[in-house]
């Protein structure tokens, strides 16, 4: 039970971050800039590395299992 | 841009030529059986398959075209970026479960899958046919990003001297993936990627240092070419660029090279772990895009020098140009490499995948009695005619042909989508349903890039007084699963071969 809702969580945060990498209307703007990038294109490269770390995370709570 | 890059092009491209014909012995196993040919044995672990799958993003096409969309049409170049997070993350969910089922059952190919578990040689053939047309030109495009990169090197093109050395290239490549089969590009995709690495990780440092760092890079570009636009009752590129980001999410995994990749890893702990790790790869992706950014502001369009390569290869010379122009010759020579081997790991994957297909389930039901050692030397030979085949295409068709051809193919392998993903969890799909809904998503995605002129996939959908224009992928892949599962509803249970865990039908 305690197994299966934690997947579900884990299922729900990944969707979120798809969602949100999609939603291109909420990033599509100039400003603010970061390191002299647009934000649009310095939120996709953080939005990128938050993906990848919400993976390893569930990865991991879900158990190197085989 | 001088001898001493010809020289390191060259002696990088002999290395890759050697590991290609040592890997046949590399975990060595009996090349006469099309699992150990066509999928290295399954005995590909946790960095080799890093390797063999990053590297089906990282063609020598990804280095040139997506850089090339950025250059000529800004922003929504940058739709890649959602698109390898999704796919990777998709992946994650979904690939382990297919892998499961794959090496339960001895599947080498997606169609063996499709075909078991909807006992189903129709719907297997179907998949196959459809994963085969849409890898081709796929193929034929690497042979362009080939072709870019040694017209880097200031070799003489066009004439037929111009395109020896695009031909001693590639009949190597064919003469090392005959006799290993996929070892090769797994051997090769090591030190491809690393070059890649190398020359992605130094252009984002010193070229926007040479054009005065990132912020005057964005301050010099045209806001046009910044941002994407949508205006009232029409979602514009804002549109397309979210269509085109989902729609080849989900594409990528049901591409014949991907799936190889998938099925020759060593367990499913493997296939977890490397999505787990993956979407590394997109950070570096995001710096390819800007290339073309820097290409633009360079002025590499302006200059006499490159003026040849633009006009016969238009936006897509821009990167070749960026290195020629921001790197002293050895170094360009590295990164022209990296392009050209970039081509060589997809090409020999893409070949194999289309051949184990070809062999599995086209030659394989129509023929009695085929022995295994049979099996494995039509896909052989049908990797061989692959590659010659390709070569012939892009040397006597217009390069136009070959990238809407392309564009067709991202429409195609979409349809399989409810076949092979959904079907790991929806366990009441039909085969009847999936047959209709892939005949009306196929037609619609194709009748939609026609009615464009097949010059963009992007289809002006109108809708409510607004349009939307949109990836036709993605369009008619929603239109296909409307009629799968709408058919699969209609028909009674029981009635049809029912997918899931009772018997699947033995493909050999």
């Amino acid at each position: 039970m305690k197994r299966n809702r934690r997947r579900i969580l884990i299922y729900v945060v990944l969707l979120l971050v798809c969602i949100v990498a999609l939603a291109a209307p909420l990033y599509n703007r100039q400003t603010p800039r970061l390191w002299g990038m647009p934000f649009f294109i310095w939120f996709q490269l953080v939005w990128v590395v938050v993906a990848a770390v919400a993976t390893a995370v569930a990865h991991r709570a879900a158990g190197d299992q085989n | 841009m001088g001898t001493a890059g010809i020289v390191i092009f060259v002696g990088l491209f002999a290395l890759v030529t050697i590991i290609g014909f040592i890997a046949a012995h590399w975990r060595k196993g009996d090349l006469d059986q099309l699992h150990e040919w066509g999928l290295g044995g399954r005995r590909f672990g946790t960095i080799v398959s890093w390797f063999l799958l990053g590297g089906d993003l990282y063609t020598a096409y990804t280095l040139i075209a997506v850089p090339a969309l950025v250059f000529g049409a800004g922003a929504i170049g940058f739709f890649a970026l959602p698109y390898a997070l999704i796919a990777f993350i998709l992946g994650f969910v979904t690939l382990p479960r297919l892998w499961d089922v794959a090496h339960q059952n001895g599947y080498v190919t997606a169609a063996d899958f499709v075909q078991g578990h909807f006992q189903s040689r129709t719907l297997g053939v179907l998949v196959a046919i459809t994963a085969i047309f849409a890898t081709l030109p796929y193929l034929a495009l690497q042979l362009v990003g080939m072709e870019v990169a040694l017209a880097g090197l200031g070799l003489p093109t066009g004439a037929f001297s111009g395109d020896l050395p695009l031909i001693v290239a590639f009949l190597i490549l064919a003469a090392y993936t005959y006799s290993s089969g996929l070892r090769a590009p797994a051997a090769i995709s090591l030190v491809k990627d690393s070059l890649i690495y190398v020359v992605i990780i130094a252009a984002a440092i010193v070229i926007p240092k040479q054009l005065g760092g990132y912020g005057h890079l964005f301050d010099a570009l045209p806001a046009g070419k910044k941002v994407l636009t949508m205006t009232a009752h029409n979602t514009g590129t804002v549109g397309a660029y979210m269509t085109l980001a989902l729609g080849s999410a989900l594409a990528l995994f049901l591409y014949p090279h991907a799936t190889t990749g998938i099925f020759a890893a060593k367990n499913g702990r493997v296939v977890r772990r490397n999505m787990a790790l993956l979407p590394m790869y997109t950070v570096l992706l995001g710096f390819v895009m800007m290339l073309g950014y820097m290409a633009y502001v360079a002025g590499v369009q302006h200059m006499p020098q490159y003026a040849g390569g633009f006009k016969a290869y238009g936006p897509n010379y821009a990167v070749v140009a960026l290195f020629l122009h921001s790197f002293p010759g050895w170094f360009a020579g590295i990164a022209l490499a990296a392009i050209a081997i970039g081509a060589l790991v997809p090409a020999a994957v893409m070949s194999i995948a289309a051949a184990n297909l070809f062999a599995r389930n086209l030659y394989l039901p129509m023929r009695k009695n085929v022995t295994a050692r049979e099996e494995t030397l039509v896909a052989k030979l049908v990797s061989l005619g692959i590659k010659v085949g390709a070569i012939a295409f892009i040397l006597l068709v217009p390069v136009e042909f070959a990238i809407q051809f392309q564009l067709l193919g991202g429409i195609w392998i979409i349809q399989l989508f409810p076949a092979l993903m959904l079907s790991l969890y929806i366990p009441w799909m039909r085969r009847e349903g999936l047959i209709a809904g892939w005949v009306v998503g196929t037609a619609l995605g194709t009748w939609m890039a026609a009615s464009q002129g097949f010059a963009t996939a992007v289809y002006p959908l109108h809708l409510f007084g607004w349009t939307f224009p949109g990836y036709a992928a993605l369009y008619s892949v929603v239109a296909n699963l409307v009629v799968t599962l709408g058919v699969s509803l209609m028909i009674p249970r029981n009635r049809s071969g029912s997918a899931g865990k009772t018997a699947e039908l033995a493909v050999r």
